[in-house]
């Protein structure tokens, strides 16, 4: 790995959008907009008994706010930087280069990635959730979560041909995020477990976690889904790349991938099982 | 020494498609090798492998003695790609298009403004590439590439689109880094270029090598069976074409007795003319 080569993209990425008025719009005006929506609706919010993440009228909104603002530039962004390159032809012209797959993505991922950090702090910062946020290990799993809705976002962008199938894959993907208060809502027994291998529901219960114990077990969580959807994306773009782009669904990718998730719904089965997680998520 | 290019029995097969077949050739350094076909011939489903783009159903590949497949990132290091489009970045200047590559490839700060002045780029420098014309954004995919010294480049229709004066640019560009002894490997439709830049022509068809050879050898190979004669008939010079068969000799005994012969000749065949007869399929 290169350290150089990475910032390389970095600096090409940071060129790049500020010379392309739709792309600075999706990265500032957005999130800026969600900012400003989400700290005024948050103000009223009551969090004498903690921050409510269950699906009612009472919910704090803030949080999903958070969540959507990741998405829009985590998600939303990578994808349409990835789309661009693969578009115009320069994804191409730079991966036959000495540039490696892994060194792209880490450039590719660093700009949305910290741009959505900030943001995401920003908007916890003015609405309300400072004593949360500024804890160390809150940051920590905030980062990973971040990481790894862009490296979904890095896997849409490469597997939509069009603009348009990549505005719909978001659409999805978004829903797909946003699912994880829904699953906290339906309640019967080993339910938790599917909620657990939901990498949002992770992301949610940083917010509202009682006792050291289980912060440690959401970072574990957060931890395996980042290193997950990064080696999935790296692979993901390989494998794009040495069928001439033409072959988008890869089998074993997608047996990797459910081994993952099967992975992660025996280690939450056994958590349970074992007593391990102290409180009940649901 | 191992060859530049080397390529043994490549197929490639999408599906029931068979893109390439059995195709064989070997190229030395310094060389300049045209490969030349219709639309759908298979050519750069070979400049793809060739780059380490896509993996072929059977066969070896080589370039400098290194496999592109096993080892695709080696050769990325010394060989240049220019693709069929114009993939630059729009938003940004003819320098910083150029300076991405130098700083992936490590190459000191002075190449880029070398390479701007030796593509004649040095009055567009600061110009974004969407305000480039065509000939100038390919001037500078070409600049792109040289940044990195390549020992062997890979042109995939270098000149398509592009007006005869940028055209000219282009082919003089290739011509003085042949002389450098750069590999050079193109596909194209345009037989003219081909004809200017290529020291080895292969032509391609439904995936098949129909021929190969010099331009010369295969001029040969392809010489119309006709000749020529050229007389002076009532103060005029015309022309009449004979068949070149065992009645030759009598014809142009039966001409001359007649006439005042000023020449005999054979017009040597374009690589067009050839080109077109093997997609016909006639010879």
């Amino acid at each position: 790995m290169d350290l150089h080569r990475i910032w390389v993209v970095i600096k090409k990425d940071i060129a790049w959008i500020k010379g392309d008025f739709k792309l600075l719009g999706t990265v500032s005006v957005i999130p800026l907009f969600l900012i400003l929506m989400f700290s005024a609706v948050s103000r009223g919010m009551n969090r004498t008994e903690g921050i409510n993440l269950n699906a009612s009228m009472e919910m704090d909104i803030s949080i999903m706010g958070i969540l959507l603002l990741i998405c829009t530039t985590g998600c939303i962004t990578t994808s349409q930087l990835i789309l661009q390159e693969k578009a115009k032809g320069t994804l191409l012209a730079l991966l036959i280069t000495p540039l490696k797959y892994k060194e792209f993505l880490l450039g590719k991922l660093f700009f949305t990635f910290t741009l959505s950090l900030l943001f995401a702090i920003i908007l916890a910062l003015t609405s309300g959730l400072k004593d949360i946020i500024l804890n160390p290990i809150v940051i920590l799993n905030l980062a990973l979560f971040v990481g790894t809705v862009c490296c979904i976002g890095c896997v849409v962008g490469i597997f939509s041909d069009t603009e348009l199938e990549n505005n719909a894959i978001v659409f999805i993907a978004l829903v797909f995020f946003t699912s994880s208060f829904a699953l906290k809502s339906i309640v019967f027994p080993g339910f938790k477990v599917f909620y657990f291998i939901h990498p949002t529901s992770h992301f949610f219960e940083i917010f509202s976690v009682n006792s050291f114990q289980n912060l440690l077990i959401h970072t574990g969580f957060n931890l395996l889904f980042f290193i997950g959807f990064f080696f999935f994306s790296v692979l993901y773009i390989q494998f794009y790349f040495s069928n001439n782009r033409e072959k988008r669904f890869s089998f074993p990718l997608f047996l990797s991938l459910c081994a993952g998730f099967i992975g992660l719904f025996i280690l939450s089965a056994l958590l349970f099982l074992t007593d391990q997680y102290g409180t009940n998520p649901i | 020494m191992p060859f530049a290019i080397s390529i043994e029995s490549l197929s490639k097969q999408y599906g029931s498609v068979q893109a390439l077949k059995n195709l064989s050739f070997h190229v030395n350094e310094g060389k300049c090798v045209g490969l030349l076909g219709p639309n759908g011939a298979g050519k750069s489903t070979a400049i793809k492998i060739l780059t380490g783009q896509m993996q072929p159903s059977s066969g070896t590949v080589k370039i400098l003695g290194i496999n592109p497949v096993q080892n695709p990132k080696a050769i990325h290091q010394l060989i240049g790609y220019i693709p069929d489009r114009q993939s630059i970045y729009n938003e940004l200047t003819v320098t910083q298009n150029i300076e991405i590559f130098r700083q992936i490839y490590k190459k000191p700060k002075e190449r880029t403004k070398q390479i701007i002045q030796q593509m004649e780029l040095t009055d567009k420098a600061k110009t974004k590439g969407k305000k480039l014309s065509r000939g100038l954004k390919q001037r500078l995919l070409i600049a792109r590439i040289l940044v990195c010294t390549p020992k062997v480049i890979f042109l995939d229709e270098p000149t398509t689109g592009l007006d005869p004066d940028s055209t000219d640019f282009v082919c003089q560009a290739l011509k003085e880094l042949k002389e450098k002894g750069v590999t050079l490997f193109l596909t194209t439709h345009l037989m003219s270029l081909a004809e200017k830049l290529c020291d080895y022509i292969i032509l391609l068809n439904k995936g098949e090598k129909q021929e190969e050879g010099t331009l010369p050898e295969l001029q040969k190979r392809y010489r119309d069976p006709q000749m020529k004669v050229g007389f002076v008939e009532e103060g005029k010079q015309k022309t009449i074409t004979i068949p070149f068969n065992q009645n030759f000799l009598e014809e142009l005994a039966k001409i001359k007795k007649e006439r005042e012969i000023i020449f005999i000749n054979t017009d040597k065949p374009r690589l067009e003319d050839i080109f077109i007869q093997l997609v016909r399929g006639k010879k």
